[in-house]
């Protein structure tokens, strides 16, 4: 019954119809609050940990922390020297997970980030040597620097969750999550990620330098201790099996139809924005619903409004959509122009 | 030279073409113009006659050079308007076969000597001047369709290769008046580059002074004086064919031959006197006149100076244009004035923020007051509000309850208070605006209202009775006007 068929009704009728009606509605959250708040609690104990060595860089911690429990993968643009080796470590540490760490050059070969077989001279047989991608948490640095086949290496990886190796396919650890990180200056020498290996990054979060309070208290803590915050001891704060939890609860978020509409109208229309010649595809609309979601149960809610949604556009299509070489030269920037979407595009009433 | 001996050189173009322009016109439109240009080295012939006489000093008017026009055809009429009518050097040529009146043999010799140098750009001249006449032409088109009125259908490409017949009698009109006003300027800029070569080769730059000189000044001792002055730079000079003129002076040196010493001794003294005299007169006194446009700005002593009109100019002229110089000045300057006007009229609300100390609004957006709910969106709202909510709480239509809640609350604050509020804000951004324009109770009830609204329109939350009963007894005592109304 809806409030159209209230009117007719009598008082004491629509009074016992109430909760009937909302029944009658889309079905509300079934993740109940106290589960929410316990996710919200383990989130924050972990963004927590993490910001205790990574300061100054909240909003970044926020995002790779999206991406993980979304169970994306990240791409993280910024000058060297911001922490971001030190973000993988922290995460990883935080949550017990085994990383490794990949510096990507002009010679590395796919082999080198996969694995190999390789012949025992013993005996007679292959045995496959796995590369560094066997982990929970892979740190891509510099992922530019390496030639377009060894970037190509990483989509399978990415996409499917394993490698193949001699025709054998190995899957990967759960969880996993490629953070790759690229500088925007010094381009000489690198080889842009093709749109395709960009589209498989669901976030690109921008690393920015620390507020100047911020960056007092990274150099102090650096400068008073020995040992350098650096190499700070990190406590684990979620087990792996937590971790995995999270991630399942992100599933349970609900998504009001018209929010879903309005997510995916927001990429749709950036296929026919004018000033962009390439919007976003549907990985980037199954991108911003997963991390709308998470956004959500980060705040503690079991449900995504439409601020969530506006919350995660930037991060999760700002490295999909290319610009028109009009709006380009004119200095308009990715984020510009999907703020531009947003300033227009009409956020849903129920 | 086209410039300062303009009258001569446009009047003579102008009685001259005029008739076979009209005359060709009136045969056949397209052809006639075709022939009309084919013959226009014929016509050029004119125009070198003048400046060949001019430049050494020689004033011929308009209608002389019209009487002497048919002469200067006849040398090698018809291979100028034939094989050599796209010469791109036909224009300097012209000089060789008109003035030094060589043909065959001696021509090409000739030609070959004056176009033996690494810089010779004759053709260049007449490259440039085609495009001259082009951009012109295609500049008047422009201006025709600039001044059409705006519903009448004008098309640049149509208007060339149209077939009616006024349409090409008026781009003929147009190309006549571009030839009027390029053909000086091109056989005075060949007949330039021509003088220039024969300087460098043979100094003629000297025998074009003190041929000037002659002229200037005329009679017999001083034309025996500069004749010898002249016979002695001769001297020197290497041999050309323009010497011609000299024959008859040839003889007077001969009768000096005769006389003896003392004379001769006398007639040096005088002739030194009478040269020191020669060179402490214009143009050999040190003086030069220089002739270029000068903007001295109005009222300045030089402008008083100059009362006396640029020569060639008629004095009712220079008053004609002193007068549309001075409207058009009065009129550009009240043009300015009106158009700063209207500027500063359309920015006044931007002036007017820039000196405000109250909080920019985005004006580039329309204020949209979202409606929240879709429960009121197409329908008007109801005359007695409170009674409605009372009885749609009754009812337990809580959507509805919370729509005209919201809405009611939103327009009783935007009576007060400006509300940037549009389409694409979430509920909590409105509700961050809305918290910056009320704070107290107002604040913590839009608060409330819309954080049980977020969670019945995106969570399906439905509140309890109790929490709207609640919602609605705040709603009253905090917007009693609207109760009073109703």
């Amino acid at each position: 019954m809806n409030d159209s068929e209230l009117d007719t009704s009598s008082p004491t009728e629509a009074q016992q119809s109430a909760p009937s009606e909302a029944q009658n509605d889309q079905q509300p959250s079934t993740l109940d609050q106290s589960i929410l708040d316990q996710a919200k609690a383990q989130i924050d104990a972990l963004k927590a940990n993490i910001q205790k060595v990574l300061i100054g860089q909240n909003d970044v911690v926020e995002q790779v922390v999206i991406a993980f429990l979304a169970g994306g993968h990240v791409l993280l643009e910024g000058v060297p020297g911001l922490g971001k080796t030190l973000l993988i470590r922290a995460l990883a540490k935080s949550i017990d997970l085994d990383y490794k760490r990949v510096q990507f050059t002009p010679d590395l070969m796919p082999a080198d980030v996969t694995g190999h077989s390789m012949l025992d001279i013993a005996s007679g047989k292959f045995n496959i040597r796995k590369g560094p991608a066997f982990t929970n948490l892979l740190l891509a640095d510099e992922i530019n620097r390496a030639p377009a086949k060894t970037q190509a290496a990483l989509l399978e990886v990415m996409q499917e969750y394993q490698i193949t190796i001699d025709g054998q396919s190995l899957a990967l650890d759960t969880p996993f999550m490629v953070l790759a990180t690229q500088n925007p200056i010094d381009n000489e020498g690198t080889y842009p990620l093709p749109e395709a290996e960009l589209d498989r990054f669901m976030l690109k979060v921008l690393v920015s330098y620390p507020e100047h309070a911020d960056e007092l208290t990274l150099t102090k803590l650096n400068t008073e201790h020995q040992t350098g915050i650096v190499n700070t001891q990190i406590n684990s704060v979620l087990t792996q099996q937590e971790a995995i939890q999270l991630r399942e609860l992100v599933s349970q978020v609900l998504m009001d139809d018209k929010v879903l509409e309005y997510a995916v109208g927001l990429v749709r229309a950036t296929r026919e924005w004018d000033g962009i010649v390439h919007g976003a595809g549907i990985r980037g609309s199954i991108a911003l619903v997963q991390a709308a979601k998470v956004k959500a149960m980060c705040e503690g809610q079991g449900f995504v409004t439409p601020d969530h949604v506006k919350a995660v556009l930037l991060p999760v299509l700002r490295h999909r959509i290319i610009l028109s070489a009009e709006r380009e030269i004119a200095g308009t920037s990715n984020e510009a122009i999907l703020n531009e979407i947003l300033h227009q595009a009409e956020v849903p009433r129920q | 030279m086209a410039l300062a001996w303009w009258p001569s050189l446009t009047g003579f173009w102008l009685m001259v073409t005029l008739p076979f322009f009209v005359v060709f016109s009136f045969v056949d439109i397209t052809w006639g113009m075709l022939l009309f240009w084919l013959l226009k080295p014929l016509y050029e012939r004119g125009l070198l006659y003048i400046l060949s006489r001019r430049v050494f000093g020689q004033p011929v008017t308009a209608i002389e050079a019209v009487k002497a026009w048919p002469s200067q055809l006849k040398k090698q009429w018809f291979a100028s308007v034939t094989w050599r009518r796209l010469s791109p050097s036909r224009g300097f040529d012209l000089a060789v076969v008109q003035l030094e009146g060589l043909s065959s043999n001696a021509r090409s010799k000739r030609l070959n000597i004056l176009h033996r140098t690494t810089d010779d750009n004759s053709g260049w001249w007449t490259i440039i001047c085609v495009h001259w006449e082009l951009f012109i032409l295609l500049g008047m088109i422009s201006l025709v369709g600039f001044v059409i009125p705006q519903g009448v259908d004008f098309d640049y490409w149509n208007a060339i290769v149209s077939d009616s017949w006024q349409v090409e009698f008026s781009i003929n009109v147009m190309l006549f008046f571009v030839y009027v006003l390029i053909a000086p300027f091109y056989i005075a800029g060949s007949f330039a580059a021509y003088l220039n070569r024969r300087i460098l080769l043979e100094g003629w730059d000297i025998e074009i002074n003190f041929k000037r000189i002659a002229n200037q000044y005329g009679g017999r001792l001083n034309s025996v004086l500069l004749a010898g002055v002249f016979s002695a730079f001769m001297f020197v000079a290497p041999h050309h064919d323009a010497m011609a003129q000299q024959t008859a002076d040839q003889s007077l040196l001969y009768q000096l031959d005769d006389t003896d010493g003392i004379e001769q001794q006398n007639i040096a003294f005088e002739s030194e006197a009478q040269i020191q005299q020669i060179l402490d007169e214009p143009p050999f006194n040190g003086e030069e006149v220089e002739k270029r446009y000068r903007w001295v700005g109005w009222g300045s002593d030089e402008e008083d100076d100059q009362s006396t009109p640029p020569s060639g100019l008629p004095a009712w002229l220079i008053k004609v244009i002193t007068l549309i110089a001075n409207i058009s000045e009065v009129f550009i300057w009240l043009v300015f004035g009106s158009l700063l006007l209207m500027l500063l009229y359309f920015s006044r609300h931007n002036i007017a923020q820039l000196f405000s100390r109250q909080e920019k609004l985005p004006l580039d957006e329309p204020f949209e007051m979202p409606s929240f709910s879709q429960a009121f969106q197409n329908e008007e709202l109801p005359d007695d509000i409170g009674k409605e909510i009372e009885r749609l709480l009754a009812l337990g239509a809580f959507r509805k309850v919370m729509s005209l809640m919201l809405i009611s609350s939103l327009l009783e604050i935007s009576k007060h208070q400006s509300l940037p509020l549009t389409k694409s804000m979430t509920e909590r951004e409105c509700l961050h605006v809305i918290k910056q324009s009320v704070s107290g109770e107002l604040g913590e009830f839009m608060d409330r209202l819309i954080d049980a609204w977020v969670k019945l329109a995106w969570a399906h939350q439905w509140p309890s009775f109790e929490q709207m009963s609640q919602l609605h007894q705040d709603w009253r005592g905090l917007f009693p006007v609207i109760e009073a109304a109703a």
